[in-house]
């Protein structure tokens, strides 16, 4: 499997590279669409991962909601990151930012009642 | 889905054959028709790549549950 996602990666950039000279949007499209082909290949993987995640939580009664939370979390980290390296890659920076600082916020809001439900706990303890 | 690395050939292929047709046409004198072609060449490759983003993007979303 990971021949395969070398293989296509290799392949892509000597092809992007020998249609830069030509033509600089498609050497652009092509990295793009490299990328979004080698996370196609992956995404049997993930699902795997997440679904070892939730039967592991339901194995020994962790709370589901934040395996859950955990999950979306991560997804939300990995579309900013892919959607980031694509606009850096292009040259625009100031997108890529903007991508991962709103990335950020929205793990932020989903993280906020874990936050809320931890001060609970210390408050208690105090 | 291992259709994905002949799509990455046929999309450096258009970039390639547009480029060309591009030079050809400003060589016969036609600046404006070269331009549409190259227009054209890199709507149609967009318009590729956008449905495998699509086809990500769903995936993902039910993956992650999002």
């Amino acid at each position: 499997m990971i021949y395969k996602i070398m293989g296509i990666g290799l392949i892509a950039v000597f092809l992007s590279l020998t249609t830069k000279k030509i033509s600089k949007e498609a050497a652009s499209l092509v990295s793009i669409l490299a990328g979004i082909i080698i996370v196609i290949l992956l995404l049997p993987y993930i699902r795997e991962i997440t679904e070892n995640l939730q039967n592991f939580s339901a194995d020994n009664n962790i709370p589901n909601n934040y395996i859950k939370l955990l999950i979306k979390v991560l997804g939300i980290g990995f579309l900013s990151e892919f959607c980031a390296s694509v606009a850096k890659d292009a040259g625009e920076n100031s997108i890529a930012q903007k991508i991962q600082f709103g990335g950020k916020v929205l793990i932020m809001v989903l993280a906020m009642p874990l936050f809320n439900t931890l001060i609970t706990i210390i408050t208690d303890l105090l | 889905m291992d259709i994905g690395i002949d799509l990455i050939f046929k999309i450096a292929a258009i970039g390639i054959v547009t480029a060309i047709v591009n030079q050809m046409l400003n060589k016969a004198g036609k600046e404006e028709l070269g331009l549409m072609a190259s227009l054209v060449g890199i709507i149609i490759v967009v318009l590729m790549v956008v449905e495998k983003v699509s086809y990500l993007f769903n995936s993902v979303k039910t993956l992650f549950d999002l």
